[in-house]
């Protein structure tokens, strides 16, 4: 730590400087008082020898002066002057000083603002003991498994601690009159003790105990008003009493991630209850070596208890919960890195052409101070001194910028946590500012300084003093060059981030224009969760189904009522397997979506059937199985002839096609044509919780959801029912190209209001620097028309070259973004091209001609003394 | 003043000489110099100029203190005293110090 003591002894020097100097100019006149004396001890006078001291001891002042340099800061200390004169020199040109750091402020905010959502999004930690010995476990595939398998994974001793964990658990709490339904996690009983999750209040779930429950920080405040004394409560989970024994805390992040925020964990208390295992890694294992024992262990239970459809010990993954292993882990993560992959790259582009921005503003600004440098120069000053100093007038310029940035930043973020995302599972973030962000924020500011101010440090410090001082700066040959092609790179900068915001913005109009191939504006959809306990046979569930869809067709303005397992674009099943018919007798291996519905799904729906008929009533149970099948299937399957009437076969029993629907989009609005085949829900097994009842209304939706929701609570009170008009639920997936499109629309405009500002500014600023090249050439008899093609022509030439290397690069760079457009978008669209060119043009053109216009009419006299 | 018949120092040992100097107990500046020039046998003379610049370095990096006080002729002066970290620094500086004689003496008895 020697740096250390020295800089404590530099720091208790700073505050007696002016003592510092009294006790060097005392310690030298004792120094010459002593030699004075050997000196007259030897026989000489005393003044003589005084004298003679003084000559034999050099210069005192070069002495004090170096012996103070000891103790100075140097460098510090000329920041600190460099600093003083940036500031008084941006202070005296506060319209560039606010041009400068608005354009920066704006690139490094919206920078910042993607890192914090990224960082929220993809690293951060889940709350628990040493994550980073966590790490999640797949064998045979699958993410979930059943208790038995689980628990001799569990006992087989290859991790330190093995927990299972449902995410997907749903529960129906009794609130009042009405049943709220839930996200909750179930989680095996170790989970608490072996993950180490930290709990607020009270403790968390103990081995052994099952009528307990842990809520959330925000399940506490705003469903049990903050009850101090809410611990020991009861709350009513599925019909059964749970004691409340713990309270999560407010930044509490699940194993996760994503944002994804539930109200509750509760235990797995049934044997058919499925989990996904979580291990935590022993000292002195690794992620690598770990799955080897992990394969040995799932060939045993191979042998125990084995798997129906595919070895335990095949497609075995264990993947970090912290890191960049996690994401490459869950296909679902790759996908969101990939879209802050290409935001990040959007707003490094915005970040460049803010830059771009304060580098043309100060070249220009520099050219003005030409004279300033050379004088400078000649007076001794090193060219490496001065490009320092112009450097930290960049600095300061881009610290400010940031500041401002990340004002912008916390505001943003703020508003961010607050608000719910339309999604069917809750998402929340809780952004926090962090050691991240700021150093983030630090480096991002010296790279912009760097980016913005090093050209043009070192272009005007270039040239030699005698010419720089004698010469005009529009003379100088080189710099105009280097300013044409910086406007023509920002150009080519924009270009390609106005092509991508185009393309989403264009993207959201079309998909919220898109037609999902079925009604939203008058159809309800009703969504009724029941307590799984209670309906644990099919044929109890479908009795109910059965009632719950009479009693909604008896309520006034109801059109039509039917059932389905899935409601498109929000849930999907899918199946992959060999599918044949009776014309097609080769097996052909598909992967189709599958729907199990009730009778006048199609027309509740509004999915015009094309050949056969609907289901009806008559299709029940014991009767003949029937399917529907749609357009792109029957082409598939049965070419040219009529499917009805037909067989096919999926799985092990043979159905008649009864009917051929009309394509729609059924997992995602850009999805290309898919096949699918409806079933009678009554013919499907399978027996779940959550019942989907979709109601076509005459009358606006919104005016039903409540009669409908006491309505199918009459039918069984003890069900969690939410009812909301179908162009309501379809958030969710319009939420990536609305997300993609706000984004990159706000981008987008960011990116063109600094673009046409620097454009304008740099166009204009060099034309207005060549007024007195007009003057003197129209004096000397041009043509007006003769300078004005002169001038537009220099314009002409950087919109050019700007465009085309801006256009040439945006086709490769937006090539990957086909994924996140809906179909029939495609990223090399000339329409978006075109616009974002014409655009451009007009800014340029006018930023051209106004000045040059301006030189024109002006009177060559006065346009050759212009300075 | 130096005088051109005074040997130069080899760079770097005027930290060395000093500290050495200071090892027996707190001097002046005065005094310091006069200790070198008298041991020496007057073949090396520290040239004021530099000898305060090098004790408020040395100062600087923590080798040394210093305290006002009266001098044996009843001159107020600056003592300077060797910390820990210059003892430490001494035995260092001297060790290398004898290294690099030992080498330079080996090259001129063998080359």
């Amino acid at each position: 730590m020697r740096w250390y003591s020295k800089l404590k002894n530099k720091l208790s020097h700073l505050r007696g400087r002016s003592a510092f100097d009294d006790a060097l100019a005392e310690e030298i006149q004792g120094h010459l008082e002593m030699r004075a004396d050997e000196l007259a001890t030897g026989g000489m006078d005393l003044r003589d020898a005084l004298a003679q001291a003084r000559r034999e001891f050099g210069s005192p002042l070069s002495l004090a002066e170096d012996s103070r340099s000891e103790w100075r800061w140097t460098w510090l200390e000329d920041l600190a002057r460099d600093l003083r004169y940036a500031a008084r020199s941006l202070a005296r040109d506060k319209g560039f000083a606010l041009t400068a750091i608005l354009s920066l402020a704006l690139g490094i905010g919206v920078n910042t603002i993607i890192f914090s959502l990224a960082s929220e999004f993809l690293f951060k930690e889940p709350s628990a003991r040493n994550p980073a010995k966590l790490v999640r476990i797949q064998v045979g595939g699958r993410s979930q498994l059943g208790m038995r398998e689980y628990r001799f994974l569990r006992d087989a001793g290859v991790f330190a601690a093995l927990v299972g964990f449902d995410e997907n658990a749903e529960v129906n709490w009794r609130s009042g009159e009405t049943n709220e339904r839930l996200f909750g996690i179930r989680v095996t009983d170790n989970f608490f003790a072996e993950i180490g999750m930290p709990i607020a209040i009270g403790r968390g779930i103990q081995p052994g105990e099952t009528d307990v429950a842990v809520v959330s920080h925000r399940f506490w405040e705003r469903s049990l008003n903050a009850d101090p004394d809410a611990i020991g409560r009861l709350l009513v989970l599925d019909g059964r009493p749970h004691t409340l024994i713990g309270i999560l805390p407010a930044n509490h992040r699940t194993l996760v991630g994503l944002g994804f925020a539930p109200d509750l964990y509760v235990a797995v208390r049934t044997e058919t209850a499925r989990v996904g295992l979580y291990g935590r890694l022993a000292e002195g294992t690794t992620r690598q070596g770990i799955a080897e024992k992990l394969r040995s262990a799932c060939m045993q239970l191979d042998q125990v208890y084995p798997n129906e459809d595919s070895k335990w010990s095949r497609n075995i993954t264990v993947n970090d919960l912290t890191g960049l292993n996690r994401l490459a882990g869950n296909r679902g993560l790759t996908a969101v890195a990939a879209f802050f992959a290409m935001l990040m790259a959007a707003v490094s582009l915005l970040l460049m052409i803010a830059c771009v921005n304060v580098a043309s503003l100060l070249l220009a600004r520099s050219a003005g101070r030409a004279r300033e440098f050379a004088v400078r120069l000649s007076i001794g000053a090193s060219r490496g001194r001065l490009i320092r100093q112009l450097l930290t007038e960049s600095l300061l310029l881009s610290v400010v910028g940031a500041a401002a940035g990340l004002a912008l930043n916390l505001v943003i973020t703020n508003f961010l946590n607050g608000t719910t995302l339309p999604l069917p599972v809750p998402i929340r973030l809780a952004i926090q500012p962090d050691w991240r962000l700021l150093a983030y924020g630090a480096v991002i500011a010296v790279v912009s300084a760097v980016m913005a101010g090093l050209l043009p440090a070192l272009s005007s410090t270039r040239s030699g003093t005698n010419a720089t001082l004698k010469r005009d700066e529009h003379q100088v040959g080189g710099r105009a060059l280097m300013r044409k092609s910086l406007v023509a790179g920002q150009l080519a900068v924009s270009v390609i981030v106005l092509v991508t915001a185009a393309l989403f913005v264009r993207n959201l109009v079309r998909s919220a224009t898109m037609n999902p191939g079925f009604n939203l504006d008058h159809t309800i959809w009703a969504q009724m969760r029941l307590v799984p306990e209670s309906y644990p046979t099919g044929e109890k569930t479908f009795a109910l189904v059965r009632s719950a869809l009479e009693q909604l067709r008896t309520q006034p303005g109801v059109e039509s009522a039917t059932f389905t397992n899935v409601v498109p674009l929000n849930d999907t099943s899918n199946d992959l397997g060999a599918v044949s018919t009776d014309v097609k007798t080769e097996p052909l291996h598909l992967r189709y979506f599958t729907f199990g519905v009730a009778e006048d799904y199609f027309k509740t729906m509004a999915i015009p059937i094309l050949a056969g008929r609907e289901f009806e009533r008559s299709d029940r149970a014991g009767g003949a199985r029937v399917v529907i099948v749609n357009e792109t299937l029957a082409r598939l399957m049965f070419g040219n002839t009529s499917p009805v009437g037909r067989i096919i076969r999926f799985g092990t029993n043979p159905r008649t096609v009864v009917g051929v629907a009309a394509n729609h989009k059924y997992s995602t609005l850009g999805e290309d044509d898919a096949p699918a085949i409806y079933e009678p829900y009554l013919q499907r097994g399978g027996n779940r919780a959550n019942l989907h009842f979709l109601i076509r209304s005459t009358v606006p939706p919104a005016t039903l959801t409540r009669s409908l929701s006491k309505a199918l609570l009459n039918v069984e009170p003890n069900a969690a029912v939410e009812v909301k008009p179908m162009s309501q639920a379809m958030g969710f997936a319009l939420l990536p190209s609305r997300a993609g499109a706000g984004l990159l629309g706000v981008i987008g405009a960011l990116g063109l209001t600094l673009a046409s500002i620097g454009l304008y500014g740099v166009l204009s600023y060099s034309v207005s620097r060549r007024i007195r090249e007009i003057g003197l050439r129209i004096a000397l008899g041009a043509q007006r028309g003769d300078v004005l093609r002169l001038v537009l022509g220099e314009g002409a030439w950087i919109l050019g070259v700007g465009l085309a290397t801006g256009i040439s690069v945006s086709i490769f760079f937006t090539k990957p973004l086909t994924m996140f457009l809906v179909a029939g978008l495609k990223p090399s669209d000339p329409f978006t091209y075109v616009s974002v060119a014409a655009v451009l043009l007009v800014v340029g053109c006018i930023a051209t001609l106004k000045p040059a216009l301006r030189a024109l009419a002006a009177d060559p006299a006065v346009a050759l003394r212009y300075e | 003043m130096p005088s051109a018949t005074q040997p130069e120092f080899l760079p770097g040992t005027l930290h060395l000489l000093i500290l050495r100097s200071l090892s027996a107990g707190p001097l002046h500046g005065y005094a310091i110099a006069k200790r070198i020039k008298d041991v020496s046998q007057s073949a090396l003379a520290v040239e004021e100029g530099s000898l305060y610049p090098a004790l408020n370095r040395m100062l600087v990096k923590g080798w040394l203190t210093a305290k006002w006080g009266i001098s044996e002729n009843n001159r107020k002066a600056r003592f300077y005293q060797l910390t820990k970290a210059g003892l430490q620094q001494l035995g260092r500086e001297t060790a290398e110090f004898d290294r690099l004689v030992s080498a330079i003496q080996l090259v001129l008895r063998e080359a």
